[in-house]
Formats: structure tokens, sequence, C-alpha cells
């Protein structure tokens, strides 16, 4: 299981942005999209790989709010 | 971007052993499985535009290839990708995410463990196949596992070293040194030291039925 999880970009440090997960933890990730602070964003396997709106980061919780029993 | 007709093979391989949910994820399962066995290489871009459902894998798998300066995705990539640190720490976050440290009996540790392409000694006995992965001073046992019909060779009784992800055999007799380089790299991986470090061994009959449902996936995926 290969899961996209929803993070928020808090600041950029170099070549890498700090992003913060829905449980408030925090990582360094490089992107292959432009992203400014304040944006939300996909990852996998720790690469930033899409933009994506607040609404969008708000569905993608509850997708991993729904899984969470299944897995 | 291009992948090559080997690396559509691989990741195949570690599409059909990753337990998935949904049909969404099986629809692709079955595309990779038949772009493998077309056995030609395609453009990355096109390999992308073609997923019956849109998956954000493969965009952090061209990301890796980038990262590491390759221009194209083959197996070495593919490798390196599934056995290295960014696979650990996308694990841990999983875990964390989904919280399944709390299902008990050490779920999370095994998680950890059976996520990463691991190099293996393999041994056919009466009981069914299993492993032996070694890290450190410390062995573990992998019980229940299947190969995957992509595996090159039939396995034989006496042992001899393979790749395994989660349940699956993914390939059998690799190279010694590409084996050996795996081995060493996943030495410094403290948080792989750390799951092993609290498990005996994984026997996917029981953990997450996980060999019940590798043999389900490859039946769907027209094996």
């Amino acid at each position: 299981m290969c899961l996209t999880i929803p993070k928020k970009v808090i600041s950029k440090d170099g070549d890498f942005f700090v992003l913060e997960n829905p449980k408030g933890n925090r990582q360094k990730a490089k992107s292959i999209v432009d992203l400014k602070i304040g944006d939300y964003c996909l990852t996998q396997n720790g690469f930033i790989i899409q933009k994506i709106s607040q609404k969008e980061y708000k569905q993608a919780i509850d997708y991993i709010n729904s899984i969470r029993k299944e897995a | 971007m291009y992948i090559t007709k080997e690396a559509l093979r691989y990741l195949a391989m570690f599409n059909n052993s990753c337990k998935v949910f949904g049909e969404k994820k099986i629809k692709n399962s079955r595309y990779l499985v038949n772009l493998a066995l077309a056995g030609k290489g395609i453009s990355f871009d096109l390999f992308q535009k073609k997923l019956p459902q849109e998956s954000q894998m493969y965009k952090s798998l061209k990301g890796f290839a980038g990262l590491m300066g390759s221009e194209e995705i083959n197996r070495k990539l593919i490798l390196d990708y599934f056995s290295g640190l960014n696979h650990l720490i996308a694990s841990q976050e999983q875990i964390d995410i989904l919280k399944l440290n709390t299902k008990g009996d050490n779920f999370g540790e095994k998680f950890i463990v059976g996520h990463m392409l691991l190099p293996v000694t393999l041994r056919s006995t009466k009981y069914g196949i299993v492993a032996v992965y070694k890290i450190g001073k410390k062995e573990i046992l992998l019980e229940n596992l299947i190969a995957h019909p992509f595996a090159k060779e039939t396995l034989d009784s006496s042992s001899q070293r393979g790749y395994v992800h989660f349940a699956t055999i993914i390939e059998l007799n690799p190279d010694t040194d590409e084996w050996e380089q795996i081995a060493k790299k996943q030495e410094k991986l403290e948080l792989l030291k750390d799951a092993i470090s609290r498990i005996k061994g994984i026997n996917y009959a029981e953990f997450w039925n996980l060999s019940e449902w590798t043999k389900e996936n490859l039946k769907i995926c027209g094996f």
C-alpha cells in the first residue's frame, strides 16, 4: 500500500520545502511542482508530486479517514 | 523520460504485491501486467497518460529518477526506489496517519519490514517457501511467500538469494554484487533495523492475510 498524503507547505529551506502532515508532524521534501508557502500539496514516497486546493486537502484527509478502517 | 521493458516487469511485480484497495488500483495492476507482457519499453509520459486511473505513485517515481539523475526508468532505479530511505520514511508516515501501530501483534513493525524490497536467502521447504532476511546480527524468517510468475527461475531445494516485497518473491538469483549493495545500504537504515529488532519474523498467511490476498490479486491480473 502506497498512500498519497496531503500536506501544507510551512516554509522553504534551500531546495527543500518544510511540510506539515495532518497529524502536525513536519518533514522536508523536494518538489516536482511549483509551490509557495501556505500551499497544500500531495506527497508520495517523500516527493511533493502535486499542488492541491484547500478543498482537495480536506477531501484527501476524509479519504484517509475512510480507509483507516479498511486498512 | 522512458521506461524500459524490464522496469515495466518489475513495476508490475511491485504493484501486484502491494496491498491496495478498490477497483481503481486493480485496473492499474492489470494494465501494468499487460504492458509488461507486451515486452516493450515505452515513453513514461505515455505510460502515465494511459493508466486506467490516475495514480500519484508514478509521479513520485519520475521525481526519484530526476533526483538520481537518471534519464530513464530502468530496473535498477525501481529496485533503488523500493529498497531505500524514501520508501522507508513513507512507510512510517503511513503507519502514523492510518494508526497501523494500534492494530497489535507488531503490525507497524511488520508493515515497515514487509513494505521494503528485501534482499533475502530463500529456501523451499515442505511447508512452502521461506526466506531469511539478515540485517546486522539479527535474522528474521519470512513465511508463506508466493513466487511471482514473472520471477525468473524455478526455486529448488537449496538456498539461494532473492528479492522479496511483502509476501511476493520478486526475483531469484539476482546479481550477487547488486544483492550485497542493497543489503549494505539497508544496514544504514536505522528505522528498518529498529523495526526488525522488535519482531521474530512475518508469517504472511497470518499478517494482513497477505498470502491469500496476493494469490487472489495475481488471479485477477490473469495469472
